[in-house]
């Protein structure tokens, strides 16, 4: 194998990192989605600089950034080759997009050992600056992401239920509902009707009927369908970027109580959008006003809260606008927030949760088991200074060594023995090779992770991925 | 081979040489365009209008010594099947079906059978990548073996991104002019000077205008206040990362197939990061009655006796198994071959015109009566056979 493919992981990295922030300077917003524009200098992004430097084989890659990003971005780079830090800028948390990331590769002979992960892990979690390592080894690749806490307000969910208040009508909407007489309209203009009308009057027909209640059961949500059925027109009628901190996050989400709590009569704030539906579009945006003016009245109301405590609490009243508290609102039924755990806990045998590794043990066929083997690995180098099956000759050695250091490893945590050698004998195969596209999986992983980060959007991995390319194969673990 | 060196095709090529692949063909019959750039790595601004295989092969060769890229200026249905014949593996990087589908075909017709059994050394594997926003799917075919594309047709979704340069400059439907009008316009005049709010009818209602202005000069109709919403809620952008991955995916199965290290894929990945990372693999099965993959004529149940050649041609081009775009059907009856309808020649095309209007009763077709379809989605023939007495438990049309 060449040189070329052993250096290639942290390259991998970098280049994922490259294309992402390119796209970041070059879109004006990227609140929606990420999208780019053709208008960026393409030749100004490192990643080219990477790619065309001359430093062919060398794992020795100085990496610049765009202007633009290096104000903002702190990157720390571990090369595996000298294990230096090459650090752009001080170590500090303040900068509103600090990000640091470690591209912690296995390369041969050059691990990132766990005393150096530990030292770095601690230093990272006491300054809350989330911490990536990625390793690629054989056919196994890893990701782990360090974070105190992240706070994501955008998750995009993939189906999202409407907000639609058909059982708790605001004024507005039972107003503008009860303004349309259905049987009044000729025959043609109930196509024009957008069902969420239609469905309001049915229900309120059946709950006259029922006491005011909801329809809860199946059979009784079954009786309101077929009421609706017998409608007379239903041949023709179609019934069928903000960054924001964490501090100000919290602040959002204790304005958002005290409304849920007063004028919200225990609801979340309206989202105020409604899903699409086959109606007259002069009657579709009237409907679709309405729940936007309510959102906005309860986004008022919010952001009001928001002001008093940002007041209580002595901040400038600027740290919160109403685009915030709009968007915190409207994502209000998905916000999302995520605890982490430090890499320094988990490598401290006594503090992780190791039933949990003992339990998915029990399975022989769990990912687990790779976990348990790069563990095994790093036991293995700190004890010989070579990777299992790195030499030829050794490879039967090997084997039972690696094995003796699994056993020590999985009776430190209380584990069973391995059920089957299949794996130790994988692992000495491998002999610490990088396959370059391993390693290139786990970089666009380790990228696409850095973008939510950044971004706050999209639900991040929590908080450890291992990759099995032999059977192409991912599972996520919480350590 | 790879084929296409778009967003998965520079991924691929990158990994396979870095990985250790000597001699590697690339075929796309596409230009470097400014909205490639930004994902497209082996291109560089200078690069703008020249051949994408041409500058990938260069930049490769260039950058990772030993490695020998063959680049191919052309259609992939340029070459026949001497020239597939010629490769241990074609990846795919394509981005549609219709092109899947053909080297999906492609490699079928290269098997070849012993007494009915399979002769393993005519097999020319096929990886396939594919991604839509932050998912994205990687599968092993293995021609005559394991499910291939056809087998699994209805697992596509409608297709409904378009890539930047159509919006850009060749806009054909009013979604590109409201694509235009959100991602440029937009961000040019900025009417508000906030980002767009999906929710909000004033914003959506700026874009349906511009939108209805951008269609007038392209002489586009029916932009709608309704389209323009599901456009504007609904971009999926092309996710340099999600290539990434699934090219990596890829590689990793060609460097199985070739050096025999590990089992390859068995056979289909789907890959989904919107909420942490989750991958499913699964065996995709075979489907008996394939139209590519198995020689079996596909039954095709009348249940109305006056159907007309049309309402067939419709069914083809509807259903889910068939998807067809312009299929042409001969018939074999009475020794000869008689041609029922063809839309691909204009000649032909007006001597049959008349046809569609005839039920296939009229046409001298009867129960069991074998039709010969030709299809730009397949570079083989698919044979229909007509049956007029289904079974109780199938679906008529």
């Amino acid at each position: 194998m060449s040189n070329g493919l052993l250096v290639s992981s942290p390259v991998e990295a970098i280049i994922r990192l490259d294309l992402m922030f390119a796209a970041i300077s070059s879109t004006a917003s990227y609140s929606n989605d990420f999208t780019y524009r053709a208008g960026w200098d393409q030749d100004d992004i490192s990643l080219r600089h990477v790619w065309d430097s001359p430093a062919k084989g060398s794992p020795h890659l100085q990496v610049e950034f765009l202007p633009g990003i290096h104000a903002c971005l702190n990157a720390i780079l571990i090369l595996p080759s000298s294990l230096q830090l090459h650090m752009k800028g001080p170590l500090k948390s303040s900068s509103p997009l600090a990000f640091r990331i470690l591209s912690g590769s296995t390369w041969r002979g050059q691990n990132v050992e766990p005393p150096t992960l530990t030292f770095l892990s601690k230093k990272l979690w006491e300054l809350d600056i989330p911490f990536l390592v990625c390793r690629s080894y054989g056919f196994v690749g890893y990701l782990r992401i360090q974070f105190i806490e992240h706070t994501v307000i955008e998750t995009h969910p993939d189906n999202q239920i409407s907000d639609l208040r058909l059982d708790v009508p605001f004024s507005e909407l039972k107003n503008h509902i009860d303004a349309i007489n259905l049987s009044s309209l000729e025959y043609k203009d109930h196509a024009h009707v957008p069902y969420l009308i239609i469905l309001y009057k049915y229900l309120q027909q059946w709950r006259q009927q029922n006491e005011g209640r909801l329809p809860k059961t199946y059979k009784e949500k079954e009786s309101l369908r077929t009421l609706i059925r017998t409608d007379v027109f239903l041949t023709t009628l179609n019934y069928k970027h903000i960054l924001i901190q964490s501090k100000s996050f919290w602040i959002m989400a204790k304005a958002m109580r005290d409304f849920v709590d007063n004028e919200g009569k225990g609801f979340l704030p309206l989202r105020g959008s409604i899903p699409d539906m086959t109606a007259e579009t002069s009657r579709y945006i009237a409907l679709q006003q309405v729940y936007h003016n309510q959102a906005s009245k309860d986004a008022e109301a919010v952001f009001r809260r928001a002001q008093q405590l940002l007041h209580q609490l002595n901040q400038p009243s600027d740290i919160i606008t109403e685009t915030d508290i709009k968007l915190f609102c409207k994502h209000a039924t998905d916000l999302h927030v995520v605890r982490g755990t430090s890499v320094a806990d988990e490598y401290d045998f006594k503090t992780p949760n190791m039933q949990n590794i003992a339990a998915m043990l029990e399975n022989p066929e769990s990912t687990m088991i790779y976990y348990v083997m790069l563990r095994g690995v790093d036991r293995f180098y700190s004890e010989y200074n070579t990777y299992p099956g790195e030499f030829d000759d050794q490879v039967e050695p090997d084997i039972v060594k690696l094995k003796a250091c699994v056993s020590k490893l999985l009776s430190e945590w209380g584990c069973g023995p391995l059920a089957k050698d299949d794996y130790v004998h994988e692992v000495c195969r491998c002999g610490a090779a990088e396959l370059h596209s391993v390693a290139a999986f786990i970089g666009g992983c380790a990228a696409q992770e850095i973008i939510k980060f950044i971004t706050r959007q999209y639900k991040p991995l929590n908080n450890t991925l291992i990759y099995d390319a032999i059977t192409s194969n991912t599972a996520t673990f919480v350590f | 081979m790879v084929s296409r060196a778009g967003g998965l095709g520079c991924e691929l090529l990158k990994d396979l040489a870095l990985i250790g692949f000597k001699d590697i063909h690339v075929i796309d019959m596409d230009t470097i365009e400014l909205s490639n750039l930004n994902r497209q790595f082996l291109f560089r601004r200078k690069d703008l209008g020249k051949s994408k295989a041409e500058v990938a092969a260069t930049f490769i060769n260039s950058r990772i010594p030993g490695c020998n890229v063959t680049p191919h200026f052309s259609k992939i249905q340029d070459f026949d099947e001497s020239f597939y014949r010629g490769f241990h593996l074609v990846l795919c990087g394509l981005d549609s079906i219709v092109a899947r589908r053909w080297i999906n075909g492609m490699l079928i017709s290269l098997l070849s059978y012993d007494d009915g059994e399979l002769d393993q050394s005519t097999i020319v594997p096929m990886i396939d990548g594919g991604t839509e926003g932050f998912k994205g799917n990687a599968r092993v075919i293995l021609p005559g073996m394991t499910s291939c594309i056809e087998c699994t047709l209805d697992l596509f979704p409608p297709q409904v991104t378009f890539p930047l340069c159509t919006i850009a400059n060749t806009p054909r439907l009013p979604e590109h002019c409201i694509e235009y009008v959100k991602v440029i316009q937009w961000t040019k005049e900025n009417p508000w000077d906030v980002t767009i709010d999906g929710d909000d009818p004033a914003h959506i209602n700026w874009i349906y205008e511009k939108s209805q202005e951008r269609a007038a000069q392209f002489g586009i109709s029916s932009v709608t206040y309704r389209l323009v919403q599901g456009v504007v809620k609904n971009i999926i952008p092309a996710v340099a990362s999600t290539n990434a991955i699934i090219a990596a995916a890829c590689a990793t199965e060609a460097f199985k197939l070739a050096t025999s290290c590990c089992m390859p894929l068995d056979n289909y990945m789907v890959f989904n990061d919107l909420d942490g990372i989750y991958t499913y693999t699964y065996e995709a099965e075979r489907k008996e009655d394939c139209l590519a993959c198995s020689q079996v004529p596909k039954n095709v149940y009348i249940k109305k006796l006056d159907m007309k050649l049309q309402d067939l041609i419709d069914y083809l081009c509807e259903d889910s198994a068939f998807q067809m775009k312009n299929p042409g059907l001969t018939v074999y009856t009475d020794g000869k071959n008689r041609t029922l309808y063809m839309s691909t020649v204009a000649s032909i095309e007006e001597k049959t015109r008349f046809n569609l209007k005839k039920s296939l009763l009229e046409l001298g077709l009867k129960d069991g009566s074998q039709v010969m379809v030709a299809d730009s989605t397949t570079p083989n023939t698919v044979v229909l056979s007509l049956k007029f007495t289904p079974p109780s438990d199938v679906v008529m049309i």
